[in-house]
């Protein structure tokens, strides 16, 4: 254990470059680490919504069930001490540690994972029941054993246990009201968590500053070793920027900075700009179209719209190349999955003219055939600068649109309980295998008001939702592979969602933090091993 | 005729206040015809981002490659339009305000000016920042929310000039003969009331062009147009490696609230004479 993690620091140092001093020096207990990252989170819980904003605070807070280790995520003992699959992989066993206890000091036991997996994950999350839809039973036998009884095996089940997917949360906190009336995302603990993990949360001063503190009562001995985690809530680009050059915030994670910024402050020697750590994220952007109306529900409108946008372009300019472009719903990077046949998609402007026309959208007054409302994200200036690219691209081709900037609240509302909007920009994250991170916004069933990151497009394709069931059920294999380029065609000819840009995750930090990156997924880690000196 | 030639001449007397409307001329100018003659789309990604001026463009380009000189003279439309505008209501509504509370006194009186302290007491940029941000940003909402703020301190301006005529001997005259309240408030006591309301309304331009600015540099401006306030907004992300896309449109709005300074002094010198002395 101890070696291992001493084996992740030291290749975190590597990589990390001018931190070699860190294989020197020994952790250092105490110390507080700031980051910063925008907008706020709305709750701290990954239940409530997996926005990044939660998901980076609420995996210091909670735990799930398991841990990973390394970029290609190797599960290691965390909460549960040891666990055991059967040769059909329709049993999983779980030991939990007994020595566990919640922030607010009651026990932690099998019930709580089965309610977080029964009610909760499977509930709520909106991997859930991607993850679990096969489990048909969870069995406590005692108080620290936890058993899975599956209808059919889910090669990637094992993934499913990090904290910011399928996170533990206490039984008690919720009362049986709350649970039967479905208002588990309005209960208190999704604005005043009590987790398992290393820090708990100390203060939330809404606007300003979330201070997370050192959880004494740790199951880990010894850890974690910073005091305090601190997010501070910086809303303009530049200053978040010069907060982290002058050494008042000490990280700036997942592109949490403007692109001109990044690219200056990565030159400066007391600061390291890194891409590792995110190998587990796979973050993919695309336009999301809302496809219950006319003249989005028409397939040639949505492949017009895909061919007035110059995506190299919008990487080179607005992302200052940080990604490239996305040639399907897997990205690139995914070697088990991506279909490496597929072509980048067609710039050609001309042919979305012929294309609308075609579509019974001819120019009409002003030259304009018909008039969209965009929403885009509200993460930084770069996606209101990508906003104001697109609606000039669409104009081009008679499309007349008009930008609305909403809050993240309002934003989320609107995209997903309420289902009112024409299209917006978003991103998710493919994670390691597209059952987990592709299918969730494409699959039927998926349709969930409310769930964020589902499927608000609407879209509904029996057939794909077949391959989908399929592809599940299946280990990694030729035969697997085939079905996903199916799905990956099908995507690309359909266009459910306007495909743009494999975002490329950069992480700037302080060189006096150390330990930050320790696997694919680093700062959705608990962060329990990171020191400051 | 003659009442301007007077007006010219004593306006003309402040060189200051000449230039002023010299150089409001010129942007009103560009305004007009700029992106007639330069008829580039200031949303445009036109070039490289970040291109310096006077190389490939005449102003460079934005953070997002988009021409700077494109933006300046749309954003001339914009934040004259919006000034102009948002002025011309406030001075309308504050003059009613003003005129029926100074020429009635009483409990007219005290209702209409009890309002305008309601809107005094509220800091001004605070309260249009909110009424935009609930009534989501667009030309109009800008335009509705400036005049909104401006409008309380013409009222008071216009209710003094009103009460200092009410019971002068020409009103009383007009009175006498029978005169309808409108036609003395509109006809007989307004010309006279309106020279210090004009000095007021041609500074309140300035401030206007000013709020407006920002308010865009908050993000709180139509985001379908451009302004000058947007565009150091848009450049605030950059400041630290290309100041000049920020400085641009900050001297726009610099020389031009200047300039309608200067015309507003020179106007207080041709329309109260009386008070230089």
């Amino acid at each position: 254990m101890t070696s291992a993690r001493f084996l992740g620091l030291a290749m975190a140092a590597l990589l990390a470059g001018t931190a070699v001093t860190a294989l020197a020096d020994e952790p250092r207990r105490g110390g507080t680490l700031t980051y910063t990252y925008h907008p706020e989170p709305t709750a701290l819980s990954t239940v409530a919504t997996t926005a990044v904003p939660t998901a980076l605070i609420s995996t210091k807070i909670y735990e799930g069930l398991i841990e990973y280790e390394g970029a290609a995520m190797t599960p290691v003992p965390g909460l549960a001490e040891s666990w055991e699959i059967s040769d059909d992989q329709l049993t999983y066993t779980f030991k939990l540690r007994p020595d566990v206890v919640w922030h607010d000091g009651e026990p932690f036991t099998s019930e709580d994972v089965k309610f977080s997996i029964d009610v909760i994950a499977k509930g709520y999350h909106s991997r859930g029941r991607t993850y679990f839809g096969n489990v048909e039973e969870i069995e406590t036998p005692d108080e620290h054993t936890v058993i899975l009884h599956l209808s059919a095996p889910v090669p990637y089940l094992i993934r499913a246990f990090q904290a910011g997917e399928t996170p533990l949360l206490p039984r008690h906190a919720f009362s049986d009201e709350e649970i039967a009336e479905e208002r588990v995302r309005q209960a208190e603990i999704m604005q005043a968590p009590i987790g398992t993990g290393p820090f708990k949360l100390q203060e939330w001063n809404r606007g300003s500053y979330i201070i997370l503190e050192r959880n004494e009562d740790y199951w880990k001995e010894g850890k974690p070793y910073l005091d305090q985690v601190i997010l501070r809530v910086i809303p303009d680009g530049a200053a978040r920027a010069i907060a982290v050059e002058r050494g008042e915030v000490d990280l700036a994670p997942m592109t949490a900075l403007p692109p001109p910024e990044m690219q200056r402050l990565g030159g400066l020697p007391h600061l390291v700009s890194s891409q590792e750590g995110s190998e587990g994220l796979g973050p993919i952007m695309w336009l999301e179209v809302n496809l219950r109306e006319a003249p989005l529900s028409d397939k040639r409108v949505r492949q017009a719209i895909s061919m007035a946008i110059d995506r190299e372009r919008l990487v080179d300019v607005i992302w200052y190349g940080n990604g490239q472009p996305a040639r399907g719903p897997v990205v690139s990077g995914n070697p088990n999955h991506f279909d490496a046949s597929l072509e980048p998609f067609p710039y050609d402007p001309e042919a979305a003219e012929a294309l609308l026309d075609e579509a019974g959208y001819p120019r009409g007054d002003n030259d304009v055939r018909f008039t969209l409302t965009q929403n885009f994200l509200p993460y930084g200036e770069e996606w209101v600068r990508q906003a104001e690219y697109i609606r000039q691209q669409l104009r081009g081709i008679g499309i007349e649109v008009t930008n609305q900037s909403l809050d993240m609240g309002g934003w989320l509302q609107r995209i997903y309980t309420d289902w009112d909007y024409d299209f917006t920009s978003n991103f998710t994250h493919n994670y390691s295998d597209p059952t987990i991170g592709v299918q969730r916004a494409f699959i039927s069933t998926n349709i969930r008001q409310g769930a964020s990151f589902s499927n608000s497009m609407n879209y509904a394709n029996p057939h794909l939702d077949d391959l989908f069931h399929q592809a599940a059920a299946m280990p990694d294999g030729p035969e697997r592979k085939a079905i996903w380029d199916e799905v990956q065609q099908i995507l690309r000819e359909d266009l459910p969602v306007i495909f743009l840009i494999e975002i490329g995750y950069t992480h700037i930090w302080n060189e006096r933090v150390h330990g930050l990156i320790t696997n694919g997924i680093s700062m959705y880690s608990n962060w329990d091993s990171v020191w400051v000196e | 005729m003659r009442g301007l030639a007077t007006f010219w001449f004593r306006f003309r007397r402040n060189r200051a206040a000449v230039v002023g409307a010299a150089v409001l001329f010129v942007v009103v100018l560009a305004a007009i015809f700029g992106p007639w003659f330069y008829p580039v789309d200031p949303f445009d990604m036109v070039g490289r981002p970040y291109t310096v001026p006077l190389d490939q463009f005449p102003l460079g380009t934005d953070v997002a490659g988009r021409d700077i000189l494109a933006g300046i003279l749309h954003g001339a439309r914009i934040s004259l339009l919006i000034g102009l505008l948002a002025s011309l209501a406030a001075t309308i509504v504050g003059v009613t305000f003003g005129a029926i509370a100074g020429y009635y006194g009483g409990r007219i009186d005290d209702l209409l000016m009890r309002t305008t302290e309601f809107f005094l007491t509220i800091p001004s940029f605070v309260l249009a920042v909110v009424l935009v941000a609930i009534f989501q940003p667009s030309v109009t909402t800008v335009t509705v929310a400036i005049a909104v703020v401006s409008w309380p301190s013409v009222a008071r301006l216009a209710r003094g000039e009103f009460i200092a005529h009410r019971d002068r001997e020409y009103v009383q005259g007009c009175r006498a003969i029978g005169m309808p309240d409108w036609e003395i408030i509109l006809l007989q006591i307004m010309p006279n009331a309106l020279p210090p309301v004009i000095v007021v309304a041609s500074l309140m331009v300035a401030t206007a062009i000013l709020t407006e600015s920002g308010l865009s540099f908050l993000g709180l401006s139509d985001p379908n147009l451009v302004s000058w306030g947007y565009m150091i907004g848009v450049a605030r992300t950059a400041l630290r490696t290309a100041w000049w896309m920020a400085a641009i449109p900050g001297l726009m709005i610099v020389i031009t609230v200047l300039a309608i300074n200067l015309i507003g002094e020179g106007l207080n010198d041709a329309l109260n004479p009386k008070l230089r002395k």
